[in-house]
């Protein structure tokens, strides 16, 4: 209830409703109007503190020596001292760099992906054509990665792969794609465009469709061509969107996605393919270690919440809508 | 996927064991019965259990265990009904799913209150350990030596399952101590005109011939020598640990020096030699091109398509990948090799713990209870009372034929297997790894004779049950980051002088020296005990 009693007085500030009087008689008054809503509320605020807040003190695992046998609370207090082990290692460099830059390609590549294909689909005036496309794109997003892990080997592969094969037959040399460092990372965003960039023109195409028709037509009347609509009509119409997207995406830098890696990865690649999430996977799954691995976690955690409030702000002193 | 089992020192050998499992527990087409080992003690044994059950009322036995296949039994199968009977029991089991086994035994575990009988699959995890140290588990060696059939357990199989301080408080889910360790195309060598390879040299010109010389005859080099995998952890080289264990000598790379210490053959330099021998191998296109990328499986679908002629597998894989390959050609034959020698002039071949998983009993229980519990298991451990679990009743539920037993559909519907109460009741049986579905009859019996020669000369794993606060933290680390480098210098994407600095680093790694101090600390306790 504490956090409902928050949100009354920053209303109550802002609008004063409820008659005069203290800030305190204010709310209570208005809790008691509003009472059958707020009991409606109860539920859903229940379900984020007992799923989402409790679970948050588990944290404190980050700070002591955990042992699942004595239990969370009888675990002895180290400090930082897991913090100390992580930021020492010669590792953290090598995940942090493997991180940001398989995120940032991501970004950069990945992200305006559906975008192009939306607004290239938007242009399609055949109504079918523009469905059957839509949904053959959409497909290999319910594939699920070791479906698209098992392709790619078959593909790529140097004995029987595919692509190889298609090279050897035309006099070239074969590329051994799944055990070179350097292609690594561009399989991967390809793989997250292969798979996903469909799937991602579900929420830009909606967008679209509530651009008001008139713009368009005022356009038209002013003498724009197609490129001049889409730069001065479709994605002004779309920014927010995009930047509410980015800004999501954002808090996920430190997440890439720990199935594509781990599947594509092996050892020969290992110094490109190792990520915080595999590293937590070897040390906290496989090796019981679950305070050091929460200590990763955390540090995630941090990472990208700091990323999505400083993201929002300068969204905002951009003049754009950020996502709070 | 049992492979997420957090690893002992002796890995490879819960693998190799998990396969006995599956191989022998999924399919369940036949198994072999060493009779006339122990028939006057076993017989005798179960005509005790079944005399006392006319005075005394049944004693009530939990039980929690895992099952293979759609459904488990229910309570009132007729097999299990009548072990019952003859065991003077009330049997109440929780069946549990192998896929979530561990998950669930944890958390069970961890309450503090679990079932009379629970079978733990990784019996020295972090968890086991600490709950035996406090006393949470009946030390049972006092007790064992009054029960003939599972005194009939190999004693190694005992001595892997005891803890730290050297005691015994769990019993072993037996299974074969020998498993072989790599196969060779027989029919390959003979249209070459080649013998079975003994040496690692040996084995390089046979791979060699392999790849070049046109083995299956059809007039393409689309052969290859050797075929393997990388573990999926990246933990270790998988199948090709097997090679290098063999240049070390050392089953899961530690050995006992001229001075009784404990020395880990990482930096030795036995494991370069090792490398340069892979790296070599792999430069000549002697090894598949993928096989960092190879799963366990692909690889031996690959020498079951005619693809390839040596894989380092265990004999029960030898004989999955027989099959396969017959499927193709007829006269296909992988032959598994009873060992290797190394260029050092040592024979070697590792051998297994000899168990899969253990089962507690908690020292909440009596101890009369408790010594009822273990002439319970007594029993399944006889011939009489192994046969009865994993196969139920004679002419109804199987038929048998020499060491063969052939199931009938009732015991289908029964669900009467080894991968039902089998997974209770288990008897030790030298042969496990000869056993393995629509095995012939001739491919098996020489499969025998290979696991008798392999049982002379096999090297076990001298950290079995060691236990090292510092190596256990880093472990996982050390192994991932050597694993790496091996592969990428069999690869031939860094130089193999690179391991020789990485070798030196290690050894003075203050941590590494730690560890092994430890390991040999808690070596020389356990050999104390």
């Amino acid at each position: 209830m504490g956090r409902a009693a928050v949100t009354v007085e920053q209303n109550g500030k802002r609008q004063q409703p409820y008659g005069t009087g203290t800030r305190a008689q204010r709310t209570v008054r208005m809790l008691i109007r509003d009472r059958y809503l707020y009991f409606l509320a109860l539920p859903g605020i229940a379900f984020f503190i007992l799923f989402k807040y409790v679970p948050m003190w588990g944290l404190i695992i980050a700070f002591k020596d955990f042992s699942p046998y004595v239990g969370m609370w009888q675990s002895n207090w180290v400090g930082f001292e897991h913090f100390r082990r992580f930021f020492g290692n010669d590792d953290f460099y090598l995940l942090l760099r493997n991180t940001l830059a398989i995120s940032s390609l991501n970004l950069l590549l990945f992200f305006p992906a559906p975008i192009l294909v939306s607004i290239m689909l938007n242009e399609v005036r055949h109504r079918v054509y523009k469905r059957v496309v839509q949904t053959v794109i959409y497909f290999p997003h319910f594939l699920s990665w070791v479906i698209i892990a098992g392709i790619s080997f078959i593909m790529l592969g140097q004995a029987d792969g595919v692509i190889n094969g298609i090279l050897e037959t035309i006099g070239l040399e074969k590329i051994p794609f799944l055990t070179s460092p350097s292609l690594f990372w561009p399989m991967l965003t390809l793989q997250n465009i292969w798979k996903d960039v469909g799937w991602g023109t579900i929420i830009f195409l909606a967008a679209m469709s509530g651009i008001d028709p008139t713009l368009y037509e005022a356009a038209r009347m002013d003498g724009a061509g197609r490129f001049k609509q889409i730069f001065h009509v479709t994605i002004p119409g779309i920014r927010n969107v995009i930047m509410i997207l980015f800004i999501l995406k954002l808090g996920e830098v430190m997440d890439v996605g720990f199935e594509q890696v781990f599947l594509m990865g092996n050892a020969a690649v290992s110094n490109v393919a190792e990520v915080f999430d595999t590293f937590v996977y070897r040390n906290g799954v496989l090796n019981g270690e679950f305070s050091y691995t929460a200590t990763v976690g955390l540090f995630k955690s941090i990472v990208g919440l700091v990323l999505v409030v400083t993201a929002n702000k300068l969204a905002k002193m951009a003049g754009q809508d950020g996502l709070y | 996927m049992k492979s997420k089992l957090p690893y002992s020192a002796g890995k490879l050998s819960l693998i190799l064991l998990s396969f006995a499992l599956a191989g022998g527990a999924l399919l369940s087409a036949c198994s072999q019965n060493s009779d006339g080992s122990d028939a006057s003690g076993s017989p005798s044994a179960g005509a005790s259990a079944s005399a006392s059950a006319s005075s005394e009322p049944p004693t009530p036995i939990s039980i929690m265990t895992t099952f293979f296949g759609d459904e488990p039994p229910g309570p009132d199968n007729v097999v299990i009904k009548e072990i019952e009977k003859r065991t003077n029991t009330k049997l109440n089991i929780t069946w549990v799913s192998s896929n979530s086994y561990n998950e669930k035994v944890n958390v069970t575990l961890a309450s503090g209150d679990f079932p009379d009988l629970t079978l733990i699959l990784d019996n020295f995890a972090q968890n086991v350990r600490t709950m035996a140290a406090q006393g949470a588990f009946w030390d049972l060696e006092p007790y064992i030596k009054d029960y003939p059939n599972l005194m009939e357990y190999p004693q190694e199989a005992w001595d892997n399952s005891r803890y730290q301080d050297g005691k015994i408080y769990s019993i072993p889910r037996v299974r074969g101590l020998d498993t072989g360790m790599v196969a060779v195309r027989k029919d390959w060598l003979d249209r070459l005109g080649m013998e079975p390879p003994q040496t690692t040299d040996e084995l390089y010109e046979v791979m060699k011939a392999f790849t070049t010389g046109d083995p299956d005859g059809n007039g393409t080099a689309d052969t290859v020598g050797l075929v393997g995998y990388i573990s999926a952890d990246g933990l270790n080289l998988g199948s090709f640990n097997s090679i290098l264990n063999t240049f070390q000598g050392a089953n899961g790379g530690w050995k006992i020096d001229g001075n009784g210490n404990l020395v880990n053959m990482t930096t030795d330099p036995s494991t370069k030699e090792a490398l340069a021998w892979m790296r070599k191998a792999y430069e000549e296109g002697l090894i598949h091109k993928d096989f960092a990328t190879l799963k366990n499986t692909q690889a031996r679908e690959i020498v079951m398509a005619g693809k390839a002629g040596v894989n380092f597998e265990p004999v029960s894989g030898s004989w999955v990948m027989t099959e396969g390959v017959r499927k193709i050609d007829p006269q296909g034959d992988m032959l598994p090799l009873v060992s290797l020698t190394n260029p050092k002039g040592e024979q070697y071949v590792g051998k297994g713990i000899g168990y899969y998983g253990t089962f507690v009993i908690p020292k909440t229980v009596s101890e009369e209870k408790m010594k009822k519990i273990l002439s319970f298991f007594d029993y399944g451990a006889s011939p009489e009372g192994y046969e009865l679990g994993a196969y139920g009743f004679a002419d109804v539920h199987f038929t048998k034929d020499g060491d063969f037993y052939q199931q009938t559909e009732q015991a289908k519907k029964d669900i009467v297997s080894t991968s039902a109460f089998g997974q209770v009741f288990t008897r030790f049986n030298k042969y496990a790894y000869a056993v393995a579905p629509n095995v012939s009859t001739d491919y098996y019996e020489r499969s025998k004779g290979i696991i008798d020669q392999i049982s002379e000369i096999s090297v076990s794993d001298p950290t079995n049950g060691l236990y090292s606060e510092t190596w256990s933290k880093y472990r996982n680390e050390w192994l991932k980051k050597t694993t790496d480098l091996q592969v990428k210098i069999i690869l031939g994407s860094v130089s193999l002088e690179s391991w020789d600095d990485y070798a030196a680093k290690l050894a003075e790694d203050t941590n590494w020296i730690k560890s092994i101090q430890e390991l040999n600390d808690a070596y020389k306790t356990k050999k104390g005990q």
